[in-house]
């Protein structure tokens, strides 16, 4: 039995509705307990901000994709190099680093849970090779079934039931998480070197659309009773005028779930543009805002650029075509048979550039008017708009005016026209960034039951102390010291036990995988199927029996039991 | 006569991979290919042997002609042979000239070394069980 | 006499970056007897096996071969890395994932060097695609929809043989009625060969020209055919025009290259235009390029050793960080340049494979080997020690040359340690051994 206490906490707790209250902190084995001896260690949190541990609910950090990105860039593993230190593994890489780069960099940050935003099913193996040497998180994969056959073939019978057992199956059998849609149909059509212009578009050799795509997931995902809803990569990311489709995208679902959302709407800010052209884009946040504060059952992440170097990497193979024949920069393409498909360039966002500032504001405005916090999560679609070590700088300009009036006042200056961002004079609390950063994201994954994002008795002690105290620190004029704080703890605790203190990862505890368990009646089994299995035998390049994810890969696996009621 | 010799898999050679003491490998991965008008030049017939030379090193081989090759050029299969005859220089790429070894080929009745004999002139110690 | 037989199925093949995973094999009292499904190369690594196994570690004594227990080859082994001022630990391509991975550790532990057969095959095409990118995709995406397939220095009759029925030509394909009917293949090779007589367009151009033919095949795709002269290394200037022509109908093309363009002339910058070429052909149409690995799991080597160090190949620790710069680091260079004072050898045989240089130097230091079978490097080496083989005895994850994690499945037990084992247990010694130092 391990026993350690935190006092002297300045807790903010929102699930708890802890709202800065200054208190103790007991742990017991891993978990929150009411009260502990009086003899165990003791952590003096000295008043400093303390909260759960933070959880990144959309980023890129193992898998193929990101693993060529990293492959394919020795100039920024260069950039980003440093040695064995103590318990930490040497590392390389700034936008895209290697896993113990990723792993000991969120640690610093209090990050202690993070959802790989995209795994194709079928090589859903490197993904869970590469959790496992991301060593201080707990880990989860979203699973890509936007070009995925089985599910067309559901959608086009219009069968829910089917397209749940296809899907129930599936993510047991890769071990994923949640569901993945990235410009459903559009992958597909990027096969023949094609896109889709509109969710009414019909998908090349399939007899559907984008928006029955979109509604059969929903449905499906609603009748699993999956802990997360649909994650969904809009249609038409970073096209001038996307604005409708997203608009007509939030439209789509009904309020199916009293839990949490129904829609999860990803890295928004690549899909709030107005315009036609390049040259006259410009923000729409402000309709796609309202639409969203009208619809609780959506919730979005921010996808928020920051300026300077990164990698964009998707599965949204035609994308990342179109960004190359703007770029010219190096595209790497990877389609995935039957499943889905990817592209990688690497960017350079510059405030000089109107587009990139308009994007930059987008970002923050959508933050800003989404009004209830709980409905937009802070990210950057890690690396796409920026690495993830630029949070800290935008939770500085979420809580502070002035920095941003400072900021919008060195971007090009056609972003003050073309965005709404100079009027909004709304500045975030302590409360709301805790919401943007880990107690929302629980909520959205629906891992609160897992003990994630919360101080409740019996809770994973997973907790991020920051040398701030907010009862002593304006964040609206010190934004400075706020930005510091939160690029490093001063202790993350991940199930009770000190692993970063002071930016140093000073050792690690094994990390789990969390998935989705279907248990589905007889008459949802997938196998029974002669044209689900066809699919193995004929068109997939593997065999059935060497797709399965062995138990091997989930060591520490923790199953999370889903079904249909029968 | 100076010919630039290509390497490269073949079945043979890569079905003893695992064999590479075995007779079958050594007889595959001594056996470079010529045009047969080369090897009338040279005044060898099938089955005949040749000895290549580059950089003062020099390797003999089985020759056996396929009409299939171009003149000036020869195919021996990727092995300790072919790799004999090939420098240490990458050109800064790691990687070295491996199919385009320029060798000088004339007539031998030396004989041909086994695998193990040959890593021996490199400094090995044949292992023979 | 009682038999015991036994069909095992959806094995995977060990043998080349196909990773055929359909393998199905019988086995007779614990032997394998017949094998399913598998190519020639294949078929001879399963039904060859237990003939041409090491029976136990050996040690090099002055001229002779002495047999030594497992124990001792490991302390061998830890005290030889241990000592050593620039180890190089290569090879890695026939062995698993997790053993690969282990070896990236060993490496920075001890301050050495990890490269992989890479560096002597296709090195030369991840630094192109580190220039210009990879628009590439899976194997099974090329068999549903390719209707045009290009294999340029490449003779995969020979060397994968089961490419064109299960990926290419002979594949079945979704979006094809008669796939084999309906698919053209052009073969680009400086030779005639087994897959050169199957191509539907084969242009045979001259050894080192291929930088040249694509930089002509770039221009007319461009709509730029009058810069390009009647005959380019070799090839008539209307054969590539009707070629560029093929390309640009197809539906999807797929071009896989080989070791014949990595190997000569520019190397490199051979890789880079082809790349550059599909690129040019995807404003057209839908075109991929694909490298065709040779080693079962070379792949995942480029995948391990990049999460861990960042890099795919050629890592060197001397410094502490993770430094990769191919030409200098990569295992030929370090060779030639007598820079190693020691080696260990994981699952790859550079007595067959190195220039003749770089094999008098591994014959002088101290060189580790860790090969199931006497290979020609077991005539340099000082210690070899047999381990059980990945895909027979041993299991783990292997990549195919598309990026498609499969794990290989352990069917036969023969009580030979397992590479992983033996590594896990080095790396631990030396790691107290360093604790205590």
């Amino acid at each position: 039995m391990s026993e350690l206490l935190i006092k002297n906490a300045y807790v903010i707790d929102p699930l708890q509705g802890i709202h800065g209250d200054i208190m103790d902190i007991s742990i017991r084995d891993g978990r929150i307990v009411d009260k502990v001896s009086g003899s165990c260690e003791v952590i003096d949190a000295a008043g400093n901000l303390t909260l759960p541990g933070g959880i990144d609910s959309h980023t890129h950090v193992c898998g193929t994709k990101v693993n060529f990105g990293r492959y394919m860039s020795p100039e920024d593993m260069r950039a980003g190099r440093t040695p064995r230190r103590g318990a930490m593994y040497p590392t390389s890489g700034y936008t895209v680093p290697t896993t113990y780069g990723n792993s000991y960099r969120y640690s610093k940050m209090g990050y202690t849970t993070l959802l790989e935003g995209a795994m194709a099913p079928m090589e859903a193996r490197h993904t869970h090779e590469e959790f496992a040497a991301t060593p201080m998180q707990d880990m989860l994969a979203n699973t890509l079934f936007d070009g995925n056959w089985s599910l067309f073939e559901a959608v086009g019978d219009k069968d829910i039931r089917q397209a749940a057992a296809v899907i129930g199956w599936t993510l047991a059998a890769v071990k994923g998480f949640g569901i993945k849609l990235t410009n459903p149909g559009g992958t597909e059509a990027w096969g023949f070197g094609e896109d889709l212009a509109s969710i009414d578009e019909e998908v090349p050799n399939w007899d559907i659309t984008p928006r029955e795509i979109i509604d059969t997931t929903i449905r499906a995902c609603e009748l699993l009773h999956l802990p997360h809803s649909v994650h969904l990569h809009c249609n038409n990311l970073g096209m001038p005028g996307n604005y409708r489709t997203t608009l007509e995208t939030l439209d789509i679902p009904g309020d199916m779930n009293p839990d949490r959302q129904t829609l999860y709407l990803t890295h928004v800010q690549f899909h709030s543009y107005g315009g036609n052209t390049w040259g006259d884009i410009k923000s729409e946040a402000e309709k796609i805002s309202d639409s969203i504060n009208n619809k609780p059952q959506v919730v979005i992440d921010m996808g928020q650029v920051m300026f300077g170097r990164t990698m964009t990497m998707t599965a949204d193979g035609p994308m990342e075509f179109r960004l190359y024949t703007l770029h010219h920069n190096k595209w790497s393409n990877h389609d995935v048979e039957l499943e889905t498909g990817s592209g990688i360039i690497p960017v350079y966002y510059s405030r000089k550039s109107s587009v990139n500032s308009i994007m930059w504001a987008i970002g923050l405005e959508l933050a800003l008017l989404v009004k209830n916090p709980w409905q937009c999560m802070l990210t950057t679609d890690n690396p796409n708009g920026a690495p993830f070590v630029k949070y800290p700088e935008i939770i500085g300009l979420l809580m502070s005016n002035k920095y941003r009036s400072k900021e919008l006042s060195q971007v090009h200056k056609l972003t003050t026209d073309r965005t709404s961002l100079g009027s909004i004079d709304r500045e975030l609390s302590f409360e709301e960034i805790a919401v943007m950063t880990r107690a929302g994201q629980a909520k959205a994954l629906g891992i609160i039951n897992q003990g994630k994002g919360h101080f409740r008795e019996d809770a994973l002690a997973d907790i991020a102390i920051y040398p701030v105290k907010p009862d002593q620190t304006d964040p609206s004029l010190q934004y400075e010291e706020v930005i510091g704080a939160f690029q490093q703890t001063l202790y993350t605790l991940k199930d009770g036990v000190v692993v970063s203190r002071d930016g140093e990862v000073i050792t690690g505890v094994a990390n789990r995988t969390f998935w989705s368990k279907a248990n589905l009646p007889e008459d949802m089994d997938v196998l029974k199927s002669p044209r689900f299995v066809e699919k193995f035998s004929r068109f997939y390049s593997v065999d059935l029996e060497n797709y399965l994810v062995q138990d091997e890969y989930v060591q520490r696996g923790v199953a999370m039991n889903t079904g249909v009621n029968s | 006569m100076k010919i630039r010799i290509n390497s490269g898999r073949t079945v043979i050679q890569g079905s003893h991979v695992d064999q590479k003491n075995s007779p079958e490998y050594f007889r595959e991965t001594s056996t470079i290919r010529l045009n047969p008008v080369d090897m009338m030049e040279i005044g060898i017939d099938d089955g005949e042997r040749i000895k290549a030379r580059t950089d003062n090193l020099s390797i003999v081989l089985r020759a056996l002609s396929d009409d299939s090759i171009k003149r000036g050029t020869g195919f021996l299969p990727l092995g300790p042979y072919a790799n004999f005859l090939v420098g240490g220089n990458t050109h800064s790429t790691g990687m070295p000239d491996f199919k385009e070894a320029d060798a000088d080929i004339e007539a031998t009745v030396d004989t041909i070394t086994t695998v193990g004999e040959l890593m021996q002139q490199l400094g090995g110690v044949p292992y023979r069980r | 006499m009682f038999h015991i037989e036994d069909k095992v199925r959806h094995i995977v093949c060990p043998y080349c970056g196909c990773l055929c995973d359909d393998i199905l094999v019988e086995l007779t009292d614990g032997r394998i007897s017949g094998v399913e499904n598998a190519c020639t190369l294949g078929a001879h690594k399963f039904l060859d096996d237990a003939d041409n196994r090491l029976k136990g570690p050996i040690m090099r004594k002055g001229d002779q071969w002495v047999d030594i227990s497992y124990e001792e080859a490991i302390a061998y082994a830890v005290q030889t890395l241990s000592e050593a001022d620039r180890p190089l630990l290569y090879g890695w391509s026939g062995c698993v994932t997790e053993t690969q991975a282990i070896g990236a550790h060993l490496a920075e532990l001890i301050g050495g060097v990890v490269d992989s057969t890479t560096s002597v095959c296709h090195g030369p095409s991840i630094l192109a695609i580190q220039e210009v990118g990879h628009p590439g995709c899976t194997l099974g995406q090329v068999k549903n929809r390719a209707d045009t397939i290009i294999y340029w220095g490449s003779n995969p009759i020979e060397a994968h043989p089961r490419h064109l029925s299960r990926y290419t030509n002979y594949a079945d394909a979704y979006f094809l009625h008669n796939a084999f009917r309906e698919r053209k293949v052009i073969v680009f090779d400086v030779r005639k060969t087994a897959t050169s007589e199957i191509a539907s367009e084969f242009v045979q151009l001259e050894q080192g020209g291929d930088y040249h033919v694509l930089s002509a095949l770039r221009a007319i795709v461009r709509g730029r055919e009058d810069v390009v002269p009647d005959m380019v290394a070799g090839v008539p200037k209307s054969q590539l025009i009707r070629v560029a022509e093929m390309c640009k109908k197809a539906k999807f093309g797929a071009l896989f290259f080989g070791v014949g363009v990595t190997m000569t002339g520019g190397k490199y910058k051979n890789i880079r235009n082809a790349i550059e070429f599909v690129d040019e052909l995807n404003r057209h149409t839908k075109w991929t390029i694909s490298p065709m690995r040779g080693h079962s799991n070379v792949y995942g080597s480029n995948e391990v050793f990049t999460w861990i160090t960042g890099y795919p190949y050629a890592v060197d620790y001397a410094r502490g960080i993770a430094f990769y710069n191919p030409g200098e680091t990569t295992a030929v260079d370090i060779l030639a340049r007598k820079e190693a004072d020691a080696a260990l050898i994981m699952a790859s045989d550079p007595g067959a494979h190195f220039p003749r240089t770089c094999c008098e130097h591994l014959a002088k230091i101290p060189t580790i080997l860790f090969d199931p079978y006497p290979s020609a490097t077991t005539h340099l080496c000082t210690v070899q020690i047999p381990c059980a083989v990945n895909g027979i005895d041993a299991a783990g994850t292997a990549y195919r040359m598309d990026g498609i994690p499969i794990r290989t499945r352990k069917f036969l037990e023969t009580g030979y340690p397992t590479d992983t084992s033996l590594m896990h247990e080095i790396y631990e010694q030396i790691r107290e051994r360093k604790e205590h130092v």
